[in-house]
This record gives C-alpha cells, structure tokens and sequence, in this order.
C-alpha cells in the first residue's frame, strides 16, 4: 500500500509539466494541420476530372506532394524541415519546435482524410445545387464542407490521436511531452512505474478524445 | 418554350465513342407535361442534363424561350439553370439543412435578401402541403415527403420550368400518384412546364399530355399521349404498352389455315357504334373474338379488340376495307410481332 502511495506521488510530481507539453504539441499541431489540410483535401477532391473544378495539372501536383510527405518516415521528416522550424520558431529544438514538423506532417494525413469525405459525398446533391445554379465557390461552402463535416470531425479525431503518437518522437529534439518521459525515466531509467504511468495516462487520453470525437460525430449526424 | 434541334451527345471512353443521343428534336410548349420515356440506358437522363446543360451536348442547339443555351457563358448558363428546376428519383435533398433551409437554399445562391426567402420558403411549404415539417430534417421525413420538398426547392426560385429525373420511381403506387397530382397541380396553377423523364408507362398515363419514346439514343415516336397509347406505332412503344391480359389472350389464339389475327383500336366515337356486327353483315366474314378492352388516358376512352377473321373469297379483304372505311386502326398481328 505504501509503495503504491509513494509511486503514485512520483507519478504526480512527474507528469504535469510532460502532460502539458504533449497536449500543446498536439493541440496546436492539429490547428494548424487542420486548418491548412482541409482547403488542400478539398480542392484536390474538386480539381478531378470528374468533379465541380477540374484541373488536371494541379490535381497531379497535388496528389505528388501529399504522397512524398506522406511517405516520409516522421522522424526524418523532422530533421528534414531543421531550416523552416529554424525560420518560423526561430529555434530548431524544444516542444514549440515540434509544432513544426507535426503540423507538417499531419497537413497530408487530414488532406486525404478530408479528400475521401469530398468524395463519398453522393453525386446527385452536388449535381442538385448545380442544377440550382450554384457556383463552385457555393458549392463547396454551402454543400460541400456542411455535408462532408460529420465525416471531417471523424478524421480530426483519428489525426489527434495520430498526433500523439507522433509527438512521442519529437522527445528527441527535446520537444518533451509524455513519450519523452516515457523513454528516459522508463525505458533508460529503467522506472517501470513511471513507464506503465505514462501508458496509462496515454490510453486515457486517446480514450478521451474518441469519446468525445464520437459525440460530436452523433451530434452533427442527421 | 424549349427547342432542340439536332442535339447529339458522345462519350469517349476506353473503348472507344459512344453515342448516347442521336440528333433528337423535339419541342416543348409551354404549359406542357412533357413525357420522354425510355428503358435505362436509353439515354433518357443524358437528355434531360443537356436542357440545363448539366450534360454539355457535342453538337445541336437548344432554345429556351428562343435563346440559345449553347451559346451562353458560364455566369449566364448559372442565371438561366435558376429558372429551370430539377428534382431526382433519390431527391438530393442536404441531410443538415431542415426542409425550411434545404427550400431556402435555391434562393442563397440567387442572393435574395432573409425577409424575402422566409416569405417564399413559408409559400412554398404551404404549396407542397408540408407547413408543418418546416424544421424538420430530410431523415425524419417519408419519400414522398421529401420529394415534396425536393418540388419545392426546385420552384423556389421561381422556376418556369420543372425537369423531373425519374422523380416517382423511389415511391410506392399511392405516393407516386399522390406526387403526380401535385405536379399537375403546379402546371395548371403556375402554368410551369413539366418534363418528366421515366421508364414508367402510368406516370405518362396520368400527367404527360404530349410524349417522346426515346430508344438507343434515339427518338422513335413522338406525340399526344392520348395518340401514342390508341396507335402506338414503333415496336418500342408498343412494348411499354404492352398488355399482360391480352397477352395471355394471344398464346391462346391460334391462327391455322386462312384464319388471320388483328387488333382493332376504336376512338372515342367509333366505341358507340356497332361495327363488328355490321362488318359481319356486310361481308359475311367470320369473326372469333379473342379479347378486348377499353382504356382511359386523361379523360379520354380508346379501345382495342383483338379478333381473328377467316372467310370465302373476297370477304377478309372486304372486311378489312370496311374497317378502314370506318376509320378504324387495324394491325394484323403475325409471329414475333404480336406485342400488343
């Protein structure tokens, strides 16, 4: 019991400072992921052939650069974009650094994401406003991003969880958060307390935010 | 009124170009409830999305109140689709916009002022009968519902004319008739044109005053509706009105030596007076009846009989030339070719 008691004390004294690093990192990465994914998911769905605003060319460029930098492993990727975290940060290392290259990292995964809710859309309610006269411009504010947020808010949630995964890594640019604490205090500190804590801690918060991703996806649905 | 002329429509694909529309004219008056019926693929759907050009024909002109659509430029060709609305056999309606929102959303795109839309949105709800599923959302609403309010979007922005993509073929009998009553309505109290695309014979039946059977890309028959059910000429058409209960009336006959088999339609006036009868008398022929019925299309009766004639000499011709004389519609049935 006693053991117990201390251990959770040191959990405590611990986690704070790491937990608040991790829901920053997070946080402000899916902001800016979102924010700059969505336009860049929605008009590669739009720029298809087959769709309200086909460009051929852009589309092709489009799709080339979600797949490079979705193909790049995160933890190159970070060491790849040194110079523009450098240049927007103004430092290359610490947990507001990491914002950088997990927002990178995360625009191509909510474009896709955002794409593929574009394109499940039935056909016929695009071809509908269309047949009212409706311009692309109000088809994709006022059909398009309405229709398709249920499924958006769904890839929001999958991203934020990606994220934290992701923001394990930045510990090595001394980003900091939960996985950092994790790694140097559990895995080479050999503090397995501190290591099953931090898990812990993880579950719940992933747990948390598919709850709530759930709940917002119930409510939006109709 | 719509014309088009010489309007033609391929697709290119991987194997090879497809026509789906073959130099098609027809003209649409205004206050018509145009029918154009087809089997799918017929290309009946392209045909109606090359009036608001939602399909860009290959070549042809269509006139829209004598103005050529092919000719307009985008910003234009979207002002001229606000006046034509569209309603589809899966209604399109947005799923997170209530019916009030989903009726108003024509008349956002055409920048009317809040005031105003609520007044058209409140009309048209009382137009379609639906006052009180004003906040509700397409997915607590029937079929039929929805293509009411569906109707009401399409009108909202005080359409003239009214294209309908198969707009009853999600709906039960009862709801279609229900849905086609209100359409005639809209015509005869707005004097809004219909067109109605379908693959169903009773739709055209009960609404459409004129008709156009389109087949393989192609129109085959074209006319008053009551024309196209009493003597209908083009196989096509003849197997959209095809009979079951004659049918079966046809297996059973069969026709051996001299006897032949011939399906009689009467007209209104011809109905009233006692031909077979007299054809008898005065030719002496001999006539098995086989079967017969009489049909109602927009207040208007036709009948078909179908008799088999066998006679001496002359007699067959003599009675054929006296049906004629009578201006009856007769059509000798042989082999493949007795669909009635």
């Amino acid at each position: 019991m006693n053991e117990l008691y201390s251990i959770l004390v040191k959990l405590l004294n611990l986690m704070p400072q790491p937990l608040w690093e991790t829901l920053y990192m997070v946080a402000a990465a899916t902001v800016f992921s979102v924010l700059l994914g969505t336009p860049l998911g929605i008009i590669t769905a739009i720029s298809e052939d087959t769709h309200i605003w086909p460009h051929k060319n852009l589309n092709k460029v489009l799709n080339l650069v979600i797949n490079i930098a979705r193909s790049l492993p995160f933890i190159i990727l970070m060491i790849a974009v040194f110079p523009l975290t450098k240049l927007l940060v103004g430092t290359r290392i610490g947990t507001t650094a990491a914002i950088v290259p997990l927002s990178i990292a995360a625009t191509p995964f909510v474009a896709r994401l955002v794409e593929n809710s574009v394109k499940e859309l039935p056909w016929g309610i695009i071809e509908a406003a269309l047949s009212m006269g409706a311009n692309s411009r109000q088809i994709v504010f006022k059909v398009i991003l309405p229709e398709a947020l249920p499924s958006i808010v769904s890839g929001i949630t999958l991203t934020i969880i990606s994220l934290i995964g992701y923001s394990a890594m930045a510990g090595a640019i001394g980003g900091g958060g939960l996985g950092d604490l994790a790694i140097r205090f559990g895995y080479q500190g050999f503090q397995e307390d501190v290591l099953i804590g931090t898990v812990i801690v993880l579950l719940a918060i992933v747990q948390l935010v598919q709850y709530l991703g759930n709940k917002i996806y119930k409510a939006l649905m109709r | 009124m719509i014309e088009i002329k010489n309007l033609n429509k391929s697709f290119v694909d991987k194997s090879g170009t497809v026509e789906a529309l073959r130099d098609i004219n027809l003209t649409i008056e205004k206050g018509d409830i145009f029918g154009i019926i087809g089997l799918s693929g017929a290309g009946k759907s392209t045909l109606v999305r090359c009036i608001n050009r939602l399909e860009e024909p290959t070549s042809g002109s269509i006139l829209v109140e004598g103005q050529d659509i092919m000719k307009l430029r985008d910003e234009e060709m979207l002002k001229i689709r606000r006046r034509i609305g569209m309603i589809f056999q899966s209604f399109n309606l947005l799923s997170r916009r209530d019916c009030s929102k989903n009726i108003a959303f024509p008349l956002e795109i055409a920048d009317w002022n809040k005031k105003d839309i609520e007044n058209r949105v409140d009309e048209l709800l009382e137009l379609v009968g639906l006052q009180d599923k004003k906040y509700s959302y397409p997915s607590q609403l029937s079929g039929g519902q929805k293509q009411r309010v569906a109707i009401a979007r399409a009108l909202a922005a005080q359409s003239d004319i009214l294209l309908c993509d198969e707009a009853t073929s999600a709906l039960d009998p009862s709801t279609t008739k229900a849905i086609l009553s209100l359409l005639k309505e809209i015509n005869r109290s707005l004097g809004i044109t219909i067109i109605i695309i379908t693959h169903q014979m009773e739709v055209i039946k009960e609404v459409c005053n004129k008709v156009a059977v389109i087949s393989e890309g192609e129109i085959v028959e074209q006319g008053s509706t009551f024309e196209l059910f009493s003597k209908p000429i083009h196989s096509v058409t003849k197997r959209f009105l095809s009979d079951k209960s004659l049918e079966g009336a046809l297996d059973f006959a069969e026709c051996a030596g001299d006897t032949k088999l011939y399906k009689i339609t009467f007209l209104q006036d011809s109905a009233h007076q006692p031909v077979i009868s007299e054809m008898i008398k005065t030719t002496g022929v001999d006539v098995n009846i086989i079967a017969g019925h009489i049909s109602n299309v927009q207040g208007r009766s036709y009948g078909n009989l179908i008799i088999e004639l066998s006679g001496e000499g002359q007699s067959l011709e003599k009675a054929l030339e006296y049906l004629s004389q009578k201006k009856l519609y007769v059509e000798e049935l042989i082999g493949n070719e007795r669909a009635v």
